[in-house]
């Protein structure tokens, strides 16, 4: 519960952007650089939060930046789900060689640590929003596999699932519109669990400098930064950090409380 | 996870003692010790097998990576304007003008032989250069290990036999709150409070007081997340018969904890920490940039940014060798701690 109640905050405070803050997160001002938050002038002026080096908002580029990460973070979670989940019912379904050659795959995948295997495919493909969700569906698409192929083997063992066959429905048919929706509920809780991940991986990439473009505002690059005032506005990298905690501390709530709804046996 | 070590200890497997005390269950029904140590062979030698197959994959894997660049990988890697001839040498040094199957053997043999390319911006051998830094990366890494466990450990048995107290309320916050923090910001946030405010610890560098910030910021995460399992799987421990019968038996509470609750939740904890290895190898990449520690994550980055692809191949071709051997070590311990293993 209360990681719903903090993650509709957290997403009615993005959405609701445009009207919570008037400034614009790309217009510089250097005369009102590096303005601290709450301070006199920060708040004369209409920023907050303060402002970066550069005198752009704090609030409105944490606002915007929120976006980004949320989008990264939910396009990822459809992307990888999507594959993964096709992956390893058709594996667990037909078995075989098709499941040989999916789990192989998944194995070589679990032996390349992800944020290596994630910079090497931004290093390759470049820094773009659509290249960065790419590379969260690549790096993330085989916790859905594995959790769906065994879902699957279970599942295909079932009568409903011989009934269906003996109705004449075709492989397809059995598998999409029989095993899937039994399978939703542990790739609910992978998936919600997965987005905060996500999130910190989109992070971890801007902040390297090789994540999205420079032009759009991310907490993981507000935080980058911020790293050169540390000593003089150390709320360049505090302030986006904590929004960045708190966003992903909601979604683990969220995640848990999912969990513990749909699947209390998965239970820490 | 819960539902695994609800198993494990339902089906009253204690901490065998390894080897010697399957030995002494397995004679019980008449099965040579020769039968035992026959399995642990034949474990050890699949587990090789399928190491040297994910190796194998791994390598195509790498291979491809520098050919999903867009347009000519060759041209992508050179400065603007870059004269045409010099785009035709970096094509012919990389083999980049062959048949893909023919690229890829020459990759491999190259691999196999200890030679991944040659670094275009340095001219020199990737390898080297890579095996040069993997030594300080392995130092942060595992002394980030070891400071997480040093901590989760002790702080997880306090909380599950002080549950519900303010410890355990705290501790668990915690945890969750170490389980949230990016890495990097945790690093900025030690270096501005320990480094700049208070002076107490260098912001950056390599030496026995460098690694302190970067090792903790590290091992933050697998520091929450192993109190927690480690709390999760003392409570589970605690209401088994055996546990009962141990205290029954007028045993004190502290041999009662770590004698038999303690061992049977190294077994899940084993599992997990190592399974989270490679996860700290990554992180490591993150946390050396922000700190300037010299190992492979500043080369990668260096690379990278350089364009300078046939280092980054290395790079994460020799990282990722060295998960799977140590992944393969982690199995083989899980093997000699649970007998059970060997028989999968």
């Amino acid at each position: 519960m209360l990681g719903a109640l903090g993650l509709c905050g957290i997403l009615l405070m993005i959405a609701g952007a445009p009207v919570i803050v008037s400034m614009n997160p790309l217009a510089q001002d250097v005369s009102l650089a590096r303005l601290a938050p709450f301070s006199l002038r920060a708040l004369e002026t209409g920023h907050p939060l303060g402002t970066d080096h550069l005198g752009r908002d704090l609030l409105s580029r944490m606002l915007y930046g929120g976006r980004v990460s949320l989008l990264v973070g939910v396009a990822g979670v459809v992307l990888a789900g999507a594959f993964g989940v096709t992956v390893g019912l058709t594996a667990g379904y037909f078995g075989g060689w098709t499941e040989i050659a999916a789990m192989r795959l998944v194995d070589v995948q679990l032996a390349i640590p992800t944020m290596l295997l994630a910079m090497g495919l931004m290093a390759t493909m470049g820094p773009s929003l659509p290249n960065v969700i790419v590379v969260m569906g690549v790096t993330s698409w085989i916790v859905y596999a594995r959790t769906a192929r065994a879902v699957t083997l279970v599942l295909k063992q079932l009568q409903y699932v011989e009934a269906a066959t003996c109705c004449g429905a075709d492989h397809w048919r059995v598998l999409f519109r029989h095993i899937l929706p039994n399978a939703w509920t542990p790739i609910i809780v992978i998936a919600t669990q997965q987005a905060a991940q996500l999130i910190l991986l989109e992070a971890s990439l801007s902040f390297l400098g090789i994540g999205v473009p420079p032009q759009i505002p991310t907490w993981g690059r507000m935080i980058a930064e911020g790293r050169n005032y540390l000593t003089s506005a150390w709320w360049l990298s505090t302030v986006p950090g904590l929004a960045l905690m708190v966003t992903v501390l909601a979604l683990n709530f969220f995640g848990d409380g999912v969990r513990d709804t749909l699947d209390p046996k998965l239970r820490m | 996870m819960g539902s695994l070590m609800l198993s494990l200890s339902k089906h009253g497997w204690l901490f065998s003692g390894g080897l010697p005390a399957a030995r002494c269950r397995v004679a019980e029904r008449g099965i040579s010790r020769f039968a035992v140590e026959g399995l642990m062979r034949q474990y050890i030698l699949r587990r090789l097998f399928q190491s040297v197959f994910v190796l194998l994959g791994v390598s195509v894997v790498v291979f491809l990576l520098l050919r999903l660049t867009p347009g000519d990988p060759a041209r992508v890697m050179l400065p603007e304007g870059a004269p045409e001839q010099e785009i035709a040498e970096v094509r012919r040094l990389l083999g980049l003008d062959r048949p893909l199957v023919e690229q890829y053997a020459i990759f491999l043999h190259g691999a196999v032989r200890g030679d991944l390319g040659q670094s275009i911006m340095q001219r020199r051998p990737a390898l080297p250069m890579v095996l040069d830094r993997l030594p300080a990366t392995f130092q942060l890494t595992l002394v980030a290990f070891v400071i997480a466990l040093a901590v989760a450990i002790p702080v997880g048995v306090i909380s599950a036999v002080w549950r519900d107290s303010v410890w355990d309320h705290c501790v668990s916050t915690l945890a969750l709150l170490g389980q949230s923090m990016p890495v990097f910001w945790l690093g900025i946030m030690l270096i501005m409070i320990f480094a700049v405010q208070f002076r107490l610890l260098p912001t950056s560098g390599y030496g026995l007081t460098q690694i302190v910030l970067p090792a903790v910021s590290l091992g933050a995460y697998l520091m929450a997340l192993a109190s927690r399992l480690v709390r999760s799987g003392m409570l589970e421990t605690f209401g088994e018969d055996y546990v009962r019968t141990a205290r029954s038996k007028g045993i004190s509470e502290t041999r009662a904890i770590f004698h038999h609750a303690f061992r049977n939740t190294l077994i899940p904890l084993v599992t997990v920490v190592g399974l989270q290895f490679g996860s700290l190898l990554g992180g490591a990449v993150v946390t050396e940039t922000v700190f300037s520690w010299p190992g492979v994550g500043t080369l990668a980055m260096t690379a990278i940014l350089q364009r300078d692809y046939p280092v980054v191949q290395a790079v994460v071709l020799t990282v990722s060798a060295c998960f799977v051997l140590i992944n393969l070590a982690v199995d083989i311990l899980y093997a000699y701690i649970d007998p059970r293993v060997r028989y999968v």
